[in-house]
């Protein structure tokens, strides 16, 4: 019988590939089993085509129980692409023996290969590789796996090295849900092999080694079998396609193995010594491209200090991190704004320095993977060839234009097809001219079809999207949803044209990531614009699928959080009134009044309004739009006391400052039970009608009454409750009242805002105000038209206002005549 | 002997307010002295490794004679790029946001390298030359005329001619063209001292001379100091703790130990604590756990200030009720230490309690939440 040698390693490690080389060609062994999915093994030879990596076998499964998508990526210096080579070259026979991708096990993950212990709370190895990193002065798991690991080293040393570590990673955990059904699957594999009498040579994630090791010899020895057939309506896919250095490298955010990977390419290549040079020489240049400064001085202090840096740690060449951090050191001038990128795991945060960006990227490197020639097609390209032949679209030498009815269902279907393609960036498919929003009115478009050469190359290119068209376009849009980050308006655009591609596609976990990202919008401005959008989308985005769609749904939710956050940060008792954030009130309150499927928190929201409504820090505008959207849901109208928080009589008597915040509580549910206690200032009841909100309304109108303020504040509360102000006679009343006591003078301050207040009013309801008014008065209503319109315009009756207010200061300067004259505005 | 030693210490410990660190930690210094083994640069007391050793401490499965304690929470990389760059011939600028121990890791740093943290130059407005490199005892001058005896040096001065590091704390701060007085020095190496002739007029720098000066960004910060100081340091940010349960660590301890100090016998409550370490990481980064932005305090919300904070919520608990403090005894004393009065501070933390603490799970939270009345000044 053969002897066993299992080869614990790191993926996507130069060290542990070389090792296994050494091992393969030392031993000469009968079968190499390398981690990897078994039900590749009869496709084996397409992995020995003439690829350029880094390349990647896909697998998809897609059905009504699973959605699934994986990566298997190899590279130059990947262990398993090296056991795979060298095995041939000795004339071993290399299987993978682990789990096929779309097995169970896998749920969740999306690159096989992935360094879980950055992401998984392994109680065990975390503590384990924590403890280690306080021994030896590291600042994280990387950073000790280059400091054990990669340094020049005999190879006998490094086996042992890793042999330990992993021994000791793993201890006595055992494999669970996730670890366990590989591992036994592999240990099965492994009898099976031994069983044929050659020696063996086991390539395996180094934290899988002691397990499998303890595992094999009480397996049963049969050839583990795999359950071939996908469950009913159910698509499984697997291929080989191109990949990238940057999807490698655990600084894009990827769940990818080690950092760096143009680094460790270069290391694979080079040898340390000389790798560290030439990345320091590509960080340098693609720095000076950028227009940034770097001395010949800068480089010789950037060096000096990473050798002191290796001979400080103990290294025989420079490590990763020695030159990374000889480059923050001698080159960063400024202080930073977030930690250097290597200092913890995970992708770039935002701010990080435009320096470090550009040096870590170009450690990161450009390299793109290309399939070799006779690389089977993936079937994308035949799924898009079918699809469009269906659709009669097939695109030919002569441009052809193609007339989309979007009304028609099954033209809405050829829409999506031509969007998808569009999303993929498939070149010969162009949109003319069509609606630019899902809700646009336009209901046709037009699109330009033409066979174009670089089409297929685009296919196979987006083929590590997915397998279909529909999957590859949909994770395609995913992935721009997630790189436009916290702007609301960006992502509304983009969920836009996620509607003419089919919306109800976006898995749930990138739903999740955008409403996180909305949580981070700064404008409230902005955050109405695109939540009145995306609201109209979700209520009457029939036509392209879209209404009710459970992603617009967690946005919107998520959007109404936000903007209840961001109002309440806004300040400035003098500042005028601003458009869109009483439009976003409006859209709060439209959220509230139309979205009776989305899950808001009233309460809060009540709250919010009720503190906004009082609180003399807060433009008038949003005092008056935080009111009137109280009123326009029918809202606080119990209990509540905006008359004693400053914008009752005291405000008037000029003794603001006393009152600025106070405590108010409101009993939306209307339980009745708070009690007068709750409130901070107790009085102005007497004030007239409070019998409701309008009385309310009214009476916070005579409080806002200062002549600067009043207009932005109707502005607000007209903005909010037209239909409810033209409804109360009692605060039309007052409105009059106060505009009636106005000297001349205040009357012309507030004109321009006033103006603008009441052009929230559409004309016809102008005219009904006007009768409010006249019936206020006691006068004949049908005159109201009348009022409406002046003979002449507005800035010559300013003007006559002024010249008048100067012959009566004159006529009083001589004793000419009686200065005070009743004014009506 | 040793006895009388340790008695001596502990007198200077009584009596000080503050030891300088190299007093503080002597026993440390002594030992690592004594067991260090490491090559070290030129004109250090310490190999790199020791330093290390010394600011990070014993892993606390150590079994040597004397366990080195940790006295700061930095990642070790941080130290090593400081201390590589003091072995080279760039001067070391710390910067970051204040409270976030830059001085108190230059201070390690220079009793560690050079067993002495006192040449320090303080900086600020009215801060001249003088106090930087040298001035002169006026009565010998008159009487003798410029000679080695008159010169009065000032920290520079001394640590170039004992080769040892000197401190420039809040750089910054000082004038434009103080700070280029350091410019010659730190590229040369030398201090020319025109009054004195001969080889007195020059004085060059011993082995193990360098400068660490701390900046913080919420003053002037770095952008006004000249390029070609810039030049001729290294930068290295401190930030304030990036892990949440390291940060909570060390605020109960050092509140425990405060408290000690302060006679109340009742360690703070581990609720109250994370209330506060998590108000203080939230407002202070602008995100909040669940990813979703807000306004940054302007007022400084480093672990020390946590720290106070939680030490005054233990110290009226105790004293006023004989508990070990509620989340609105926090609410109370997060007005006046946290945001120091500042209305548009106090706003953005009313507005944090009213909103983000409501949604927080937790019953400690809803207390809070509860409590947010009692934040006052507005």
């Amino acid at each position: 019988m053969g002897a066993l040698h299992v080869v614990g390693v790191r993926h996507h490690s130069p060290a542990c590939a070389r090792l296994v080389a050494h091992v393969i060609r030392e031993v000469r062994p009968r079968h190499v089993l390398i981690e990897g999915p078994a039900d590749w093994n009869e496709r084996l030879d397409e992995l020995r085509l003439d690829h350029t990596l880094p390349i990647a076998i896909f697998t998809f499964e897609r059905g009504p129980a699973r959605d699934h998508a994986s990566w298997t990526p190899f590279c130059n210096y990947s262990p398993e692409h090296v056991a795979l080579k060298v095995a041939d070259e000795v004339g071993a026979a290399a299987r993978f023996f682990d789990l096929p991708a779309w097995h169970p096990a896998f749920e969740g993950l999306r690159n096989r290969f992935a360094d879980r212990l950055g992401l998984e709370e392994r109680s065990h190895a975390s503590r384990y590789v924590e403890a280690l990193c306080r021994e030896l002065g590291v600042d994280d798991v990387d950073t000790l796996w280059d400091h054990l690991f990669e340094q020049p080293m005999p190879l006998s040393a490094l086996r042992e090295r890793l042999a330990t570590y992993f021994e000791r990673l793993r201890a006595d955990e055992p494999g669970g849900d996730r670890d366990g059904p590989r591992e036994d699957f592999m240990a099965a594999s492994v009898a099976w092999a031994m069983r044929d009498g050659g020696d063996v040579v086991v390539v395996c994630g180094g934290y899988h080694a002691p397990a499998i090791e303890r595992l094999w010899e009480d397996a049963s020895p049969a050839a583990p079998a795999l359950d071939p057939s996908p469950p009913p309506d159910t698509r499984r896919g697997s291929y080989l396609v191109p990949y990238s250095e940057k999807r490698l490298d655990a600084f894009a955010g990827y769940e990818a193995g080690m950092p760096s990977p143009a680094f460790q390419e270069a290391v694979w290549t080079h040898g340390a010594d000389a790798a560290c040079e030439a990345l320091l020489q590509r960080a340098v240049a693609s720095l000076r491209a950028k227009r940034q400064h770097v001395s010949t001085a800068d480089l010789i202090a950037c060096l000096s200090v990473a050798r002191g840096l290796a001979q400080l740690r103990g290294h025989a060449a420079l490590a990763r991190t020695d030159l990374l951090d000889a480059v923050a050191s001698a080159l960063v001038k400024d202080a930073l704004e977030v930690p250097l990128p290597w200092s913890r795991r995970g992708p770039l945060l935002p701010r990080t320095d435009p320096l470090i960006v550009a040096v870590v990227s170009a450690f990161s490197g450009e390299q793109r993977g290309k399939l070799g020639a006779g690389t089977p097609r993936p079937p994308l390209a035949a799924d898009v060839e079918a699809i469009l032949a269906a659709h009669d679209l097939d695109p030919r030498a002569t441009p052809r234009e193609v007339r989309v009815r979007l009304a028609d269902p099954r033209e809405r279907d050829t829409s999506r097809v031509l969007h998808r393609l569009r999303v993929l960036g498939v070149p010969g498919i162009q949109r003319v001219a069509g609606p630019g929003f899902a809700t646009d009115a336009e209901l046709e478009e037009r699109w330009m079809i033409v066979r174009h050469e670089d089409a297929d190359a685009a296919l196979i290119e987006a083929a590590s999207y997915g397998g279909t068209l529909e999957s590859a376009a949909t994770a395609r849009l995913e992935e721009g949803l997630i790189a436009a980050g916290a702007s609301l308006a960006r992502l509304a655009g983009l969920l836009g044209e996620a509607a003419f591609t089919g919306i109800d596609t976006l898995s749930s976990r990138v739903v999740g990531q955008i409403a996180s990202a909305v949580a981070s919008e700064p404008s409230l401005g902005e955050l109405g614009e695109a939540t009145h959008r995306l609201f109209d989308l979700y209520r009457h985005g029939d036509l392209v699928g879209a209404s009710q769609a459970l992603v617009l749904a967690r946005v919107l939710e998520a959007a109404f959080d936000r903007g209840l956050w961001l109002l309440e940060g806004v300040s400035g008792a003098e500042a005028p009134a601003d458009t869109g954030h009483l439009r976003a009130i409006v859209a709060l309150r439209d959220l509230v009044r139309r979205g009776a499927t989305l899950v808001l928190d009233v309460d809060r929201a009540a709250g919010v309004m009720e503190r906004r409504s009082v609180d003399l820090d807060a433009p008038p505008a949003i005092r008056g739009g935080a009111l009137g959207w109280l009123w326009s849901l029918g809202l606080g109208s119990e209990g509540a006391d905006w008359v004693g928080l400053g914008l009752g009589s005291e405000v008037e008597a000029g003794s603001d400052a006393e009152t600025g915040h106070a405590h108010v509580d409101v009993d939306v549910d209307g339980d009745g039970d708070l009690g007068d206690g709750d409130f901070g200032h107790g009085h102005g009841h007497g004030h007239g009608d409070v019998g409701d909100v309008g009385g309310f309304a009214a009476l916070a109108v005579r409080g806002a009454a200062r002549p600067s303020t009043l207009g932005d504040f109707l502005a607000g509360l007209f903005a909010l409750a037209r239909e409810e102000v033209l409804e109360s006679a009692v605060l039309v009343g007052a409105l009059d009242e106060v505009l009636q006591e106005m000297t001349r003078d205040d009357f012309l301050v507030a004109l321009p805002s006033l103006r603008f207040a009441y052009s929230w009013f559409p004309p016809r309801e102008r005219e009904r105000f006007a009768r409010r008014v006249l019936a206020h008065r006691g006068e004949d209503v049908g005159e109201a038209r009348s009022l409406l319109s002046l003979p002449t315009d507005a800035a010559r009756v300013a003007g006559g206002y002024a010249l008048e207010a100067r012959v009566d200061a004159i006529e009083a300067k001589y004793g000419l005549g009686p200065s005070e004259r009743e004014e009506a505005p | 002997m040793a006895k009388e030693k340790a008695a001596k210490k502990d007198d200077v410990q009584a009596t000080v307010q503050r030891p300088p660190a190299e007093v503080l930690h002597a026993e440390e210094l002594a030992y690592l002295r004594e067991t260090d083994r490491g090559p070290r640069p030129p004109g250090w007391q310490l190999s790199l490794r020791a330093v290390r050793r010394f600011l990070l401490g014993d892993p606390p499965t150590s079994k040597e004679k004397v366990t080195i304690r940790r006295k700061v929470v930095f990642p070790p990389s941080l130290i090593d790029r400081c201390m590589v760059t003091l072995a080279t011939s760039r001067g070391l600028m710390l910067v970051g946001e204040p409270g976030t121990a830059k001085s108190l890791v230059s201070e390690l740093l220079t009793a560690a390298i050079s067993g002495r943290s006192t040449l320090t130059i303080q900086g600020g407005a009215s801060v001249t030359e003088d106090q930087i490199k040298y001035s002169w005892n006026y009565a010998l001058l008159v009487n003798e005329g410029p000679s080695l005896r008159s010169l009065v040096p000032a920290p520079l001065f001394l640590g170039m001619r004992d080769g040892a590091i000197v401190r420039f704390e809040e750089i910054t701060r000082c004038p434009l063209e103080v700070q280029d007085s350091m410019l010659s020095v730190l590229s040369d190496r030398v201090l020319a001292v025109p009054e004195l002739d001969g080889p007195d007029g020059m004085l060059f720098a011993r082995e193990g001379f360098n400068v660490i000066a701390t900046a913080n960004t919420r003053d002037k910060g770095v952008n006004e100091m000249s390029a070609a100081l810039k030049r001729r340091f290294n930068f290295e940010t401190v930030f304030p703790i990036l892990d949440h349960q390291a940060e909570l660590r060390l605020v109960r301890e050092e509140t425990t130990r405060l408290l000690e100090k302060s006679g109340v016998p009742l360690a703070p409550s581990e609720d109250v604590l994370d209330l506060l370490v998590t108000t203080f990481r939230e407002l202070r980064s602008g995100t909040s756990d669940d990813g979703s932005g807000m306004e940054r305090l302007s007022a400084v919300m480093s672990t020390a200030e946590a720290v106070s904070v939680a030490h005054a919520v233990g110290v009226r608990g105790f004293y006023l009720r004989g508990d070990a403090g509620t989340p609105a005894d926090l609410v109370e004393h997060l007005a006046g230490t946290a945001a120091k009065d500042d209305a548009e501070d106090l706003r953005k933390l009313r507005r944090y309690l009213e909103q983000r603490a409501s949604k927080k799970k937790g019953e400690h939270w809803q207390a809070y939440h509860a409590a947010r009345g009692l934040l006052g000044g507005g």
